[in-house]
């Protein structure tokens, strides 16, 4: 193997790592709310709510963003 | 050169073993207490499991965009399909309301599929760009 081509996987890994990352923001949101007690219920409407605010913030930018 | 490359391959691998694991740790911990039947709860982690995903997915397109590593188009059309598939998790989320339990599980299962192979066009087409 290239060292390019073990460039490109390194580079992809963090991308990937990113993505790891955000996800495990939302997991210790649900653990956290899972040791003071919450309902399943309420872990599950917070997550929904998680998504759904990421999604506008992600809309924000992109709508930001130059063409 | 073959000392680097190996260096290099190591941590390539470690990497790829901690980000396979932040992209699959389960969001609910093992201690978790719940009085839930067994089938309601295999599908609402699914659920549950599904929205943690696309949280994190949206998160990086929006880092993505913002640093200008996408176009807005080419975010854009990463959001809708992001956005389709939340559609999806709340349906599911609506079986499950409905006492709809395999129906929901596996609703959900679909969608945690198809975001993983998201996640991992996503990262593709954020390298190519770079």
């Amino acid at each position: 193997m290239s060292a390019i081509a073990l460039a490109k996987i390194l580079d992809l890994g963090f991308t990937l790592a990113l993505a790891g990352i955000e996800r495990v923001a939302a997991v210790e949101k649900a653990r956290s709310m899972e040791e003071a007690g919450a309902s399943q219920d309420e872990i599950t409407d917070a997550l929904q709510a998680m998504r759904k605010e990421s999604e506008a913030a992600a809309q924000k930018k992109v709508d930001a963003a130059q063409e | 050169m073959k000392r680097i490359l190996a260096v290099i391959a190591l941590a390539a691998l470690l990497g790829g073993c901690g980000t396979w694991q932040a992209l699959t740790q389960p969001v609910h911990g093992d201690k978790a207490v719940t009085t839930e039947a067994p089938a309601v709860r295999a599908a609402r982690v699914a659920i549950d499991e599904a929205n943690a995903s696309l949280t994190g997915l949206n998160n990086v397109i929006g880092q993505n965009v913002e640093a200008k590593v996408w176009t807005k188009a080419q975010a854009q059309a990463y959001l809708d399909q992001s956005k389709d598939y939340g559609k999806k998790v709340d349906n599911a989320r609506d079986l499950l309301r409905g006492g709809l339990l395999a129906d929901a599980k596996s609703q959900a299962d679909a969608v945690k599929s198809l975001i993983l192979i998201l996640h991992t066009r996503v990262a593709a087409e954020a390298r190519k760009e770079k």
